[in-house]
């Protein structure tokens, strides 16, 4: 990985590095303790217990980390998240991504990122799209 | 279960949640996150870039406004719930951040009735620090 998340260094229309995560009782755990949600269903509405919706938060920017070294400075603007299906504890989920889109506006440069969740299936088990702020250098 | 309904009505308000950031909280998601960015840990580095301290992760303040939406749609939140937000301000240690969220609208569509809800998260002084728009399905 030569290349930092910076504003000149971001290509659009970059396929992002695709990352796989197991999702461990470990992981989750951690996750779901420090947002402090224990939601009682995430452990009992489906046949195997499942991550907190949000943790699709911890995988999202994994792709454009594995691209392009992380610079200090960024800062996230919006986010869209479509929820497929229930992130299973014990699945793997392959993140893959695309950088879609990058422009400036009132001086800042902003990257838009759309994401795709896979299940160790293939299934797709959600969507995303961000927007953030890119440091200059 | 689930507290959304078929019969819910436009304007009904979801029950709030309230949470207390530290610096530790920010410290350990960012650790979870394997993120580096130093906006997140570093008092002066934040300050370089107009911030009066390190700032939490605008996906951590989402992380309430799910559990708000999970509390309200139950499971099926997690089966085809959409969502779409705006972080408008920092978030800083010390804050306390209140969910919130009002029915907007409800419709039949094929798979079933679909409840969209405005949210938003604010901080102790009533200053909105993310807002959105969030749906799912109802039972």
């Amino acid at each position: 990985m030569s290349l930092k998340r910076t504003a000149q260094h971001i290509v659009v229309g970059s396929q992002l590095t695709p990352v796989e995560v197991e999702l461990t009782t470990d992981l989750v755990g951690r996750y779901a303790a420090t947002v402090q949600d224990e939601t009682p269903w995430y452990g009992d509405a489906f046949d195997t217990p499942i991550a907190p919706p949000a943790f699709i938060s911890i995988l999202s920017g994994k792709p454009m980390d594995a691209t392009y070294e992380p610079v200090s400075g960024g800062i996230h603007a919006s986010q869209e998240f479509e929820l497929l299906q229930p992130m299973l504890i014990g699945s793997t989920i392959t993140i893959s991504g695309t950088v879609v889109d990058k422009f400036d506006k009132r001086g800042r440069t902003y990257a838009i990122v759309e994401t795709e969740y896979h299940d160790q299936d293939g299934n797709l088990v959600a969507r995303g799209r961000s927007e953030s702020v890119v440091p200059q250098a | 279960m689930a507290m959304a309904t078929r019969d819910t009505a436009v304007g009904t308000h979801l029950p709030n949640i309230n949470k207390s950031i530290s610096q530790p909280m920010i410290d350990q998601y960012g650790k979870v996150n394997n993120d580096t960015n130093r906006m997140h840990y570093d008092r002066a580095f934040a300050q370089q870039h107009g911030y009066r301290d390190a700032i939490g992760h605008g996906l951590m303040t989402f992380a309430f406004a799910s559990e708000m939406l999970g509390r309200y749609f139950g499971s099926q939140w997690a089966l085809g719930g959409k969502v779409r937000i705006k972080f408008i301000a920092p978030v800083y240690p010390g804050d306390t951040i209140t969910t919130g969220g009002q029915v907007t609208d409800s419709h039949v569509e094929t798979d079933g009735q679909r409840l969209t809800v405005d949210i938003w998260c604010e901080n102790q002084d009533g200053e909105p620090v993310l807002v959105g728009e969030a749906n799912a399905l109802v039972a």
